[in-house]
């Protein structure tokens, strides 16, 4: 394992996506892919998509092909013939790609309805590496390696944990290529990813009503499907307040365009229900902002750096939180309500950030809601601004509260649940010191971490003696290789290691119940075995241990959080006062 | 990092050829499920003709 991490020269590979999602994904998707090709410019990149989705990527001039997924309905019945049964299709498709013959091959679909297919397409095609989910040979889906099972254990989990989407694929292909590629290309200098010409574009793409708009304007984009209820006064105030901006209105669905009758105006320009691709992003390249709601547009909008101000919609049924899959990249406005967004709490946060340039932050969020009598809206919402961390904080973007922040034990437990993710899977450490000295403790704070302490400690026990049954159950499980043939003895005494590891993992959960927010680790314990890939008792033993290697490396980065963040609590000595520093008293 | 590479970094197959036992199974699940998807998109198509525009 050493030697494989040694730098080694970079090699020339070529890599399938299979990305069978919706655009969002096929965005993300992209978004990761760009920054990976800056560090590797050599590596040729091909896709497998849907038809349905794969126009954005064939305007990517760096993706080398592009596989539709065959299309197998016949009209009738009396058009089937050998040549376009289902299944010949299907196997000329997949025999046509194997003769591409791929390095890597990273399954990146997460949407539920294309997960299966993805992970069968995935396992049909061979690779030298294989990253994602795949079919296992019993038909369930499996997990080829950590980040993806990190993803099913996590994210699909609903724990909460500080690591975009877009961050976890970038980082599960980049370090999989600096292992069997090598390391990046040196001379790639330091770069934006997103570009407001990230498509290849034809002059004809312009709508010929945003051709025919004012130049003068300053332009904001509504997406009227997923921004409904607020739009209408919002484009009234900004019209009336504002005589430099002009506004675009986006969207498909039918209550969109009924709306969008509402806010005739001058400088407003309708394309609702009228607008391709390429013409939309050619108006979206002219745009400084982008409002919407959980959209592929907003994922559009982070590829190509628009500013987006994303209003959070609670969608019970989808997946990923917004700090998963919100928008990507520097400054994007994030507004969270216990209700839905108001339209004072909207104004208030677009037309502050609108204006940064302006006051430069001289003026406080605070104070320019209480200018514009929103102070009651403020307190209503929570309000983020994106930051890309730089690579001493971890890297990959994050979402910064600009309202008053109340620091909770939950966002304690959240941020050192993604640093965890990260020593696990980068071998990267943060600067403990230095992030809990950001922290504004407060008691009931420090009361929640000396109570997750106690369970911590639990569960480094539980680790340490996991380890150990594990050690032990390989060392029997070797001396007694005899294929598929084994004394009773022998049976009952493996028998006996496999209750002990579940006795613990039943411990384990008696711990999560006492303190839920541990969750994440039995999760991970979990996933990891159901993922065992051993093909003998031996080697899933093996395998074992080392999980419970990451838990314990794992409890103890939370150890130490918790041991420094209580240390800072800790009450200080005041220095002592020396006789020759109090003034003695006057005798008068 | 402490567990096998492996698990870390996927699958290493080293031998490109190799394909799963399952062949022609997974080609008879992976054209039930395009069929499934193609009979789903025809009977969503009324209500919703998204194509790649979608994103606005």
């Amino acid at each position: 394992m050493s030697a494989a991490l040694e730098p080694t020269p970079r090699k020339k590979l070529s890599l399938l996506v299979v990305q069978l999602g919706g655009l969002d994904e096929i965005f993300r998707s992209l978004m990761a892919l760009k920054a990976i090709k800056h560090l590797y410019p050599e590596l040729s990149i091909s896709f497998i998509t849907r038809a349905e989705t794969a126009a954005p990527i064939k305007k990517v001039d760096w993706i080398s092909h592009v596989f539709d997924i065959p299309t197998l309905r016949t009209k009738s019945e009396s058009e089937i013939t050998s040549a376009n049964d289902p299944l010949t299709k299907v196997a000329s498709w997949i025999d046509q790609i194997i003769t591409q013959h791929y390095d890597l091959l990273v399954n990146w679909t997460y949407s539920k309805d294309f997960a299966r297919m993805a992970a069968i397409t995935t396992s049909l095609i061979p690779a030298y590496v294989k990253l994602g989910d795949y079919i296992r040979d019993d038909m369930n889906i499996g997990s080829y390696d950590a980040w993806s099972m990190y993803r099913q254990a996590w994210l699909q989990d609903s724990i909460e944990q500080d690591i975009h989407h877009t961050d976890i694929i970038t980082t599960q292909l980049l370090t999989a290529l600096q292992i069997h590629a090598g390391d990046p290309d040196p001379d790639a200098s330091a770069t934006a990813v997103s570009s407001r010409y990230f498509f290849k574009n034809s002059t004809m793409a312009i709508h010929p009503e945003w051709a025919s708009r004012p130049h003068n304007l300053k332009w904001t984009a509504i997406h009227l499907d997923t921004v409904q209820e607020n739009a209408v006064e919002f484009v009234d105030r900004v019209l009336r307040r504002h005589p430099d901006q002009g506004i675009v209105l986006l969207g498909e669905s039918a209550q969109a365009k009924d709306q969008a009758v509402l806010m005739k105006a001058p400088r407003v320009v309708n394309l609702v229900g009228q607008i391709h691709f390429d013409q939309l992003t050619h108006l979206l390249s002219q745009c400084h902002w982008l409002i919407s709601s959980k959209s592929p547009i907003v994922d559009l909008a982070s590829l190509m750096n628009i500013r987006v101000v994303y209003l959070v919609q609670d969608l019970p049924h989808y997946s990923l939180k917004w700090t998963e899959d919100g928008p990507y990249g520097n400054s994007h406005l994030v507004i969270q309500a216990d209700d839905s967004v108001n339209v004072d709490a909207l104004y208030g946060a677009w037309t502050y950030f609108g204006s940064e340039w302006f006051h430069k932050g001289s003026v406080s969020v605070e104070k320019h809601f209480e200018n514009l009598g929103l102070s009651a809206q403020l307190e209503k919402i929570q309000l983020f601004k994106s930051r890309i961390r730089t690579s001493q904080e971890g890297g990959g973007v994050c979402f910064e509260k600009v309202s008053p922040q109340y620091f909770t034990f939950e966002a304690w437990m959240y941020r050192v649940r993604g640093q965890m993710a990260r020593a696990w899977f980068c071998g990267w450490l943060p600067n403990i010191e230095a992030e809990i000295s950001r922290i504004q403790l407060n008691p009931e704070l420090i009361k929640r971490v000396r109570g997750v302490s106690e369970s911590i400690q639990v569960l480094e026990k539980l680790s340490h003696e996991g380890k150990g049954i594990s050690k032990e159950l390989e060392v029997y499980a070797e001396k007694v290789r005899a294929g598929y043939l084994m004394s009773i003895e022998d049976r009952d005494a493996i028998e006996v290691f496999g209750k002990k590891l579940m006795e613990v993992e039943a411990l384990m959960s008696r711990v999560v119940q006492v303190e839920p927010e541990l969750r994440a680790i039995l999760k991970w314990y979990q996933q990891m075995m159901s993922n065992l890939q051993g093909e003998s008792i031996a080697a899933m033993a093996k395998e074992t241990g080392s999980i419970f290697d990451l838990l314990s490396e794992g409890v103890e980065l939370v150890s130490v959080y918790a041991r420094k963040t209580l240390s800072l609590a800790k009450p200080k000595a005041v220095a002592e006062t020396t006789e020759a520093t109090i003034t003695p008293l006057s005798p008068n | 990092m402490v567990a096998d590479i492996q698990i870390l970094q996927g699958k290493i197959i080293d031998d490109p050829e190799q394909r799963t036992k399952n062949i022609s199974r997974l080609i008879e699940e992976l054209a039930l499920e395009i069929l499934t998807e193609e009979e789903l998109a025809i009977a969503i198509a009324p209500q919703s003709n998204k194509s790649a525009e979608g994103a606005a």
